[in-house]
């Protein structure tokens, strides 16, 4: 992508024309050129990242209840999660065991996951258009995302 | 409330989350600020769990919202990418001052922002003078967008921001307020887009949804792994969190929003006080 004037562009895009309909249906927005493709993939990224991660919350949620529904309920003292549910490979471990709890927490995991996959995306996308400045910024954001997400890996 | 079983309590906070995420989807005002004092002021939660039930509800609400916003064309990726740099800074500081902060000055602090945006939300939202000569840093930056015109004719809106580092640093302060008491802090938000960068009330509410999810993804990873989020809490919450927001949105055409905006304040203001009371009561 070439370096577009601020000014310039600011000055003609109000007359470009626009696809016609309701933009909430249609899904064209009016971009500057180019961002109209990175906000359809990241609308889809979001979408499926969400429907994945209530799916699995739900059915981990059904297992839970069936199990341990008429067991008595105390969360008014706090003495924090097990080990194994404080990490996504822990929660996957007691999962593949076949544990409500643990397939609850490997849903919030994809949950969390979903926004940094969002800032990954993005970040490749401003890199492949060269658009160096957006580059740098999404680095920053996608930084201290891996960062805040590592001491929660293991 | 330790008499309940997990299934009546799991059906007990799934539909307090649904009217929570409901109301915050119709008023516009999001339901993620009411999570916490509910579970704490009404089911007797400890804080922290609240804290980590709450920000994983705001993820993933902020996520389903923003799957339709964006392609709707109204969010502005760029300025939301660029606030991003801001919210999760300040969400990392958040993070880690929640470990040295005691719990009752959490709950104090949840008070006050519960105050705040109780008077927040009984104004109504002004509308903003769009902002069209360009800021040299907003051109800078690239900031400036356009957006679909409500007539529905197919024009656009262009829009230029302003008072760039004065709403670079209130979303600093957002990101640190979400991280420190898991909320989405949406009305500091807005206030910092809407009031003082002057962007159009569409794309401030949008955009700012859309860094929700990335400022509590921040903070997540660090709650996860201090063993804050309990998924049989976390399960009904994010469920029905989710669920009253997509209702809300549904039935927000033809609906009086002032009314009900006077109740979510209402609301705000009786648990801003419990919460108060049990900031300073001793024990």
């Amino acid at each position: 992508m070439q370096k577009r004037d601020p000014q310039d562009q600011a000055l003609t895009l109000p007359t470009s024309p626009v696809p016609l309909g309701n933009p909430l249906t249609t899904g064209s927005p009016p971009w500057p050129a180019g961002d109209d493709s990175l906000a359809t993939t990241i609308s889809r990224l979001l979408f499926w990242g969400v429907g994945l991660a209530s799916t699995i919350v739900t059915l981990g949620g059904i297992i839970y209840l069936v199990r341990h529904g008429h067991d008595p309920v105390d969360y008014h003292t706090f003495v924090g999660e097990p080990r194994d549910l404080r990490s996504p490979v822990g929660a996957w471990r007691l999962a593949s065991r076949g544990q409500g709890r643990g397939w609850i927490q490997v849903g919030i995991v994809v949950a969390i996951v979903t926004p940094i996959l969002r800032v990954a995306l993005s970040f490749f996308t401003f890199w492949r258009r060269q658009d160096w400045l957006y580059t740098g910024i999404s680095a920053i954001v996608l930084g201290g995302l891996l960062y805040s997400f590592a001491g929660a890996y293991w | 409330m330790c008499s309940l079983s997990v299934l009546e309590f799991s059906l007990l906070v799934w539909l307090g989350s649904f009217a929570a995420g409901c109301l915050g989807a119709l008023t516009g005002l999001g339901g993620g600020i009411v999570i916490v004092p509910l579970l704490t002021a009404v089911f007797g939660v400890d804080i922290r769990y609240a804290i980590g039930s709450s920000l994983i509800s705001a993820i993933a609400t902020s996520t389903a919202a923003a799957a339709i916003y964006v392609k709707a064309g109204y969010t502005n990726l760029r300025l939301g990418m660029f606030l991003e740099v801001a919210t999760t800074l300040g969400a990392l500081a958040g993070a880690t001052l929640s470990v040295v902060v005691p719990v009752k000055a959490l709950e104090g602090v949840l008070g006050l922002v519960l105050l705040y945006s109780a008077y927040l939300a009984q104004q109504s939202p002004s509308p903003t003078e769009i902002v069209r000569e360009p800021d040299p840093l907003s051109s800078r930056l690239q900031l400036h967008g356009v957006y679909p015109a409500a007539d529905g004719g197919g024009g656009t809106i262009t829009y230029s921001v302003r008072s760039i580092p004065t709403g670079f640093s209130l979303m600093a302060l957002s990101g640190l307020l979400s991280a420190l008491l898991g909320i989405g802090s949406g009305s500091l938000k807005v206030v910092a887009m809407d009031r003082v960068m002057g962007l159009p009330f569409k794309v401030s509410t949008t955009t700012s949804n859309l860094t929700i999810g990335v400022t509590a993804a921040m903070s997540a990873g660090v709650y996860l792994n201090r063993g804050y989020i309990d998924p049989g809490l976390s399960m009904p919450v994010v469920l029905g969190g989710l669920m009253g927001a997509a209702v809300g949105a549904r039935i927000l055409v033809g609906t009086k929003t002032e009314w009900l905006r006077g109740l979510f304040c209402l609301a705000l203001a009786a648990m801003a006080l419990k919460t108060l009371y049990k900031a300073v009561i001793p024990g």
